[in-house]
């Protein structure tokens, strides 16, 4: 064991615990159309989404600087690695500056104290969100174009495909949409706030890592699935579930999609948090197997 | 001076032994049956090749084993230097070079 613990289980609870969460969200659900009162949806979606938010954060953090640690300085993968820890410091900070400490909710340990006031909450939140969203999109996607270049180096990187090249031409017109409305609303008497401008890199950011995500899901269809292009084809799924979250936030604005069924876009944010989480446990669990010298566990 | 001493000296009596010709012809002949038992060069290449795909299947997938393998030669000489940098990339030099070395043990070695 190299005188070290194996995290064998690591992936396995992670999944189990989201599994959990999300059969108890879609319980929480039913009671709400049985029963007509969204008392316990608001329960759930409140402190247990929080914390539970906060704490995948915290794991893709720690898994992503643990794998750092594996490669020597000067290897191309530390560097991949270290973006993607960097952009998991973001994700931790807006998170908990979204969740918790921007919150005007009794959990949010700031709202007692005398100097805390409204607008303070209301810059918290807002700075959050410019960290989980630009600051972290930004530099997961500089890690993942460090990965696709040595999957090109490799000879293993995939290709568009035509359906590929439709969804991104889609979701680039859906930006460019987004930036049309964006100058129709803003005019020189009523000038975007700092919290505004720093949002609007978000959609082009998305843009540019959904290519990535398609060009590594295909890398990991060239390849064939094996315990490296788990942890990449999961990094895929979690961009995929960012994007239909805030495809569904759109829909919801523009109308298309009517209440209740708008409230599912809540249930996407937590198996987008739990992707990022297993992705890196899932690397380190190649490299511990590796190391091993034992046989691993698919075969 | 030494080799022309050695050169020059006359052989010690009883150093030369006479070759036992009936132990010769047993000894070479065991090792003829043992040469003949091995499968050709090219044949071990394959089972090689085909283990190692499996083993290194399970880290990169199975496709990218075949691809990686191609260049491997018969007596698997060169395989270390054609899956470890590659190995190296995705898991790094201390986990490759280790992983390496269990597959070689596990599909060369062993069998």
């Amino acid at each position: 064991m190299n005188g070290r613990e194996l995290p064998f289980g690591c992936s396995g609870l992670i999944l189990l615990a989201t599994l959990f969460y999300l059969v108890a969200g879609l319980a929480v659900l039913a009671v709400w159309q049985f029963t007509g009162s969204i008392y316990w949806l608001e329960q759930f979606f409140g402190l247990p989404s929080a914390f539970f938010l906060i704490w995948l954060s915290a794991l893709q953090l720690w898994f992503s600087v643990r794998v750092c640690g594996e490669f020597s300085p000067g290897e191309p993968m530390r560097r991949a690695w270290k973006l993607i820890s960097a952009s998991a410091i973001f994700d931790l900070a807006g998170t908990t500056g979204v969740q918790l400490f921007g919150s005007e909710k009794a959990w949010n340990p700031l709202a007692h104290a005398t100097w805390w006031s409204r607008p303070l909450s209301k810059a918290i939140f807002e700075t959050g969100h410019v960290l989980q969203g630009t600051c972290r999109f930004a530099l997961l996607a500089a890690g993942l174009w460090c990965v696709l270049k040595l999957y090109r180096e490799s000879g293993f990187l995939g290709r568009f495909r035509v359906i590929d090249w439709l969804l991104l031409a889609a979701f680039a017109g859906y930006c460019v949409r987004e930036g049309i409305d964006l100058l129709r609303h803003y005019q020189p008497s009523n000038p975007p706030g700092w919290n505004v401008i720093l949002l609007w890199p978000v959609d082009p950011l998305l843009c540019l890592l959904f290519a990535e995500a398609i060009l590594l899901h295909r890398s990991v269809q060239r390849t064939g699935m094996g315990l490296i292009g788990r942890c990449w084809r999961t990094f895929s799924a979690g961009i995929f579930l960012v994007l239909l979250g805030d495809a569904m936030i759109w829909a919801t604005a523009y109308g298309y999609l009517p209440w209740p069924w708008s409230s599912l876009s809540w249930y996407v944010w937590t198996p987008a948090a739990a992707s990022f989480a297993l992705a890196p446990a899932y690397q380190l669990e190649a490299i511990r197997w590796a190391s091993s010298g034992q046989d691993a566990p698919i075969n | 001076m030494e080799f022309v001493r050695i050169q020059t000296e006359p052989p010690a009596e009883g150093v030369q032994a006479s070759p036992d010709p009936v132990g010769l012809s047993d000894l070479l002949s065991h090792l003829r049956r043992w040469e003949s038992s091995l499968p050709a060069p090219e044949l071990r290449g394959i089972t090689i090749r085909s283990r190692v795909a499996q083993e290194l299947g399970v880290y990169l997938g199975g496709n990218a084993a075949q691809s990686v393998l191609r260049p491997v030669s018969d007596d698997a000489g060169n395989l270390i230097p054609t899956i470890q940098p590659l190995l190296g990339r995705f898991l790094g030099r201390k986990a490759a070079s280790l992983l390496s070395s269990h597959i070689v043990d596990v599909a060369v070695v062993r069998h």
